[in-house]
């Protein structure tokens, strides 16, 4: 037939089905990305010839900024795709479990929390430790903020929207925790939670690049494992179990999903908000009819969202480095506004 | 006395503290078209989900062809007994095509996503259902009536013998009405499926139903072939209404005339 691709391996042992406008629009999606990335590369306050960054990046031939680009833009827009990738996944499965499109890991909190645990550990146990369980610390706080959430949503007087209105009040809880936590410490300490969570994604080292990268993608074919299980849940509780899901395992599962990629972005930098909630309604403009297509759009809408915010902070106020959360959230915030109008009768 | 599809066995069904089914018993038979009525909120659709296994009894089991569902596999029900329930909602800016697809779901695996015996099921389900050329429209942007052929569709795609519908014919105007039924008669004649539904619409429920169940307080309160069952009694005090009991010219199936107020025309 036309508009589809069908693949089948001859026992049948792998068979696939594919509508090509959506194969075609997740490719332009991520040759976006490709574009937004090499943006970030070459211009900066200063420009590096493409040239000279397809040279550093396949080892060709030596260059004459290969600090500005390989110890500087680099890591930052490798980490600035796993931050934005992280959020717009967790949105799309928070979106999908709480079925309301208002929520996103940062508006029900979940961000918040793992920010608490993570500012809990820098000022009390990383001197003992090392920074570098900060992420372990982040993804736990997330854990336990959304099983919170889940043990309210199990209340069978909180609607769905109202989980969202908890969330808010779970995230100011955690903001002022942090603010306490921050008070009450010793400033040294202090001071290396507070910048971590002002943190814009200047001075990303390469060690956390690479690894939160490499979490990234295990966990993202983790979920594309059981994306089909995402896709059923979408048609509503009752046709989804009456085909032979488990709601509760399928919900537990995809909330600690979730957690991990909201630790893991937090992990990297904090603050980049409402990246989670605006993404999925891109992408599920983009693609409706395919969930592996849909995630992997996803994934890179935000990636692109992000390295863009972080290069207008980066480029428009030289010298001064914006974190991009600033631009993030000046694009969120109203968008959250006029989707709270919008759906004003249904809370 | 003919073959046992589904048996429901001192079933009980609760909300909290509030019991709607109360140790019900009840056997649905094979291959025909059973049919639950009765009052708003006298529990038909609670006992609907019960026996598709939605709903957790508190105590009694449901036996689908002497297994107990309760013990078996999810997806090995998912097999054999398919559930539309009462207005389902689709994701939004989904296609036929992709709604019908879902009812795959029991069979598929991580690989195996899109078989040829997959696909041929979805194009009988398709067809069965009149629904093949408009595969490629969005769920949103159909009538009420194709809607709901879609979601039929769905169930069929599921190739289970026993399809169980909760008031597949509300909001339906007439025509529909006629269009679902007939196409779910279809399918019990010539494909030989066990199908239970809610109807509220007793003409029409003693049309097409081989076998009438009537709930009442918590129980079956009577059941039978709708020709014996439809009686001035017992409508009166399954309902609460009196009326008079005519017959169909054409089918010979009972036809119920509710007393009340209205014009009257000499
Ligand atoms: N999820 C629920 N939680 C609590 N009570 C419920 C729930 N669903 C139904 N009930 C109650 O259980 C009783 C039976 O409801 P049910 O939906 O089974 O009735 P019904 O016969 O299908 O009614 P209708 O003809 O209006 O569809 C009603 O009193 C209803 O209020
Ligand atoms: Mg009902």
């Amino acid at each position: 037939m036309a508009n589809r691709w069908i693949i089948r391996s001859e026992n049948e042992k792998l068979s696939f089905f594919m509508i090509k406008k959506e194969v075609y629009k997740t490719i332009a999606v991520l040759v976006s990305l490709l574009l937004v990335v090499l943006l970030g590369l070459i211009v900066g306050i200063d420009m590096i010839p493409i040239h000279d960054v397809i040279n550093y990046l396949f080892n060709l031939a030596p260059i004459e900024n290969d600090f500005a680009l390989g110890e500087l833009r680099l890591p930052r827009v490798l980490s600035g795709m796993v931050v934005g990738a992280s959020l717009a996944v967790a949105g799309l499965i928070v979106q999908g479990i709480i079925r309301n499109p208002l929520a996103s890991p940062d508006v029900i909190g979940v961000t918040s929390g793992a920010s608490v645990a993570a500012v809990l550990f820098l000022t009390y146990l990383s001197d003992s430790m090392g920074v570098q369980w900060t992420p372990v610390f982040a993804v736990i706080g997330a854990i336990i903020t959304f099983f919170i959430i889940y043990l309210f949503s199990l209340h069978p007087s909180i609607t769905a929207n109202r989980i969202v209105l908890i969330g808010i009040g779970l995230a100011s809880l955690a903001n002022a925790l942090i603010m306490y936590i921050l008070v009450m410490s010793a400033s040294f300490s202090s001071e290396r939670a507070y910048l971590w969570l002002i943190g814009s994604l200047y001075g990303v080292s390469w060690l956390e690049t690479i690894s939160s990268f490499v979490s990234f993608i295990v966990l993202f074919i983790i979920i594309m494992w059981s994306k089909r299980k995402f896709e059923l849940y979408s048609y509503g509780d009752a046709v989804a179990m009456q085909l032979g899901l488990n709601l509760k395992r399928f919900r537990i599962l995809f909330l600690f999903f979730s957690s991990l990629l909201c630790g893991l972005s937090v992990a990297v930098a904090v603050g980049i908000g409402f990246i989670g909630l605006l993404t999925p309604h891109i992408s599920r403009r983009i693609v409706r009819n395919h969930t592996s297509l849909l995630f992997i759009t996803t994934a890179g809408i935000g990636a692109i969202l992000v390295l863009l915010a972080d290069w207008i902070a980066r480029i428009a106020f030289q010298p001064l480095d914006i974190p991009a959360g600033v631009f993030t959230s000046g694009i969120g915030a109203p968008f959250f506004i006029y989707l709270l109008i919008k759906k004003r009768n249904s809370l | 006395m003919c073959e046992i599809k589904i048996n429901v066995k001192d079933i009980t069904l609760s909300y909290g503290d509030s019991t709607v089914i109360d140790s019900l018993n009840l056997a649905i038979p094979k291959g025909k078209i059973t049919v639950f009525i009765g009052r708003n909120g006298c529990g038909k659709s609670t006992l609907l989900h019960a026996i598709a296994r939605l709903l957790k009894p508190q105590t009694g089991s449901v036996f689908l062809d002497d297994r107990n569902i309760l013990k078996m596999k999810s997806k090995e029900v998912a097999k054999k007994l398919a559930i539309l329930p009462q207005s389902p909602i689709a994701p939004e800016g989904v296609t036929v095509e992709q709604l019908v697809k879902q009812g795959r779901y029991p069979y598929q695996s991580t690989f195996k996503q899109w078989t040829m015996e997959y696909e041929t099921a979805l194009n009988h389900a398709l067809t069965v259902t009149n629904m093949t050329e408009l595969k490629d429209r969005n769920v949103y942007e159909l009538s009420g009536g194709q809607r709901q052929r879609a979601w039929i569709a769905l169930n069929l795609a599921q190739n289970t013998d026993t399809i169980l519908l909760d008031e597949p014919t509300t909001y339906l105007d007439l025509t529909h009405q006629i269009e679902i039924l007939d196409l779910l008669y279809d399918l019990n004649r010539e494909e030989n499926r066990t199908i239970v539904m809610v109807l509220h619409d007793i003409n029409l429920a003693c049309r097409y139903a081989d076998h009438l169940v009537a709930i009442k307080n918590q129980k079956v309160y009577c059941q039978g072939a709708p020709e014996k069952m439809i009686t001035r009694e017992n409508i009166e005090h399954i309902y609460g209404l009196k009326c008079r009991i005519g017959v169909d010219s054409q089918f010979g199936t009972p036809i119920c005339f509710p007393d009340g107020k209205g014009r009257k025309i000499n």
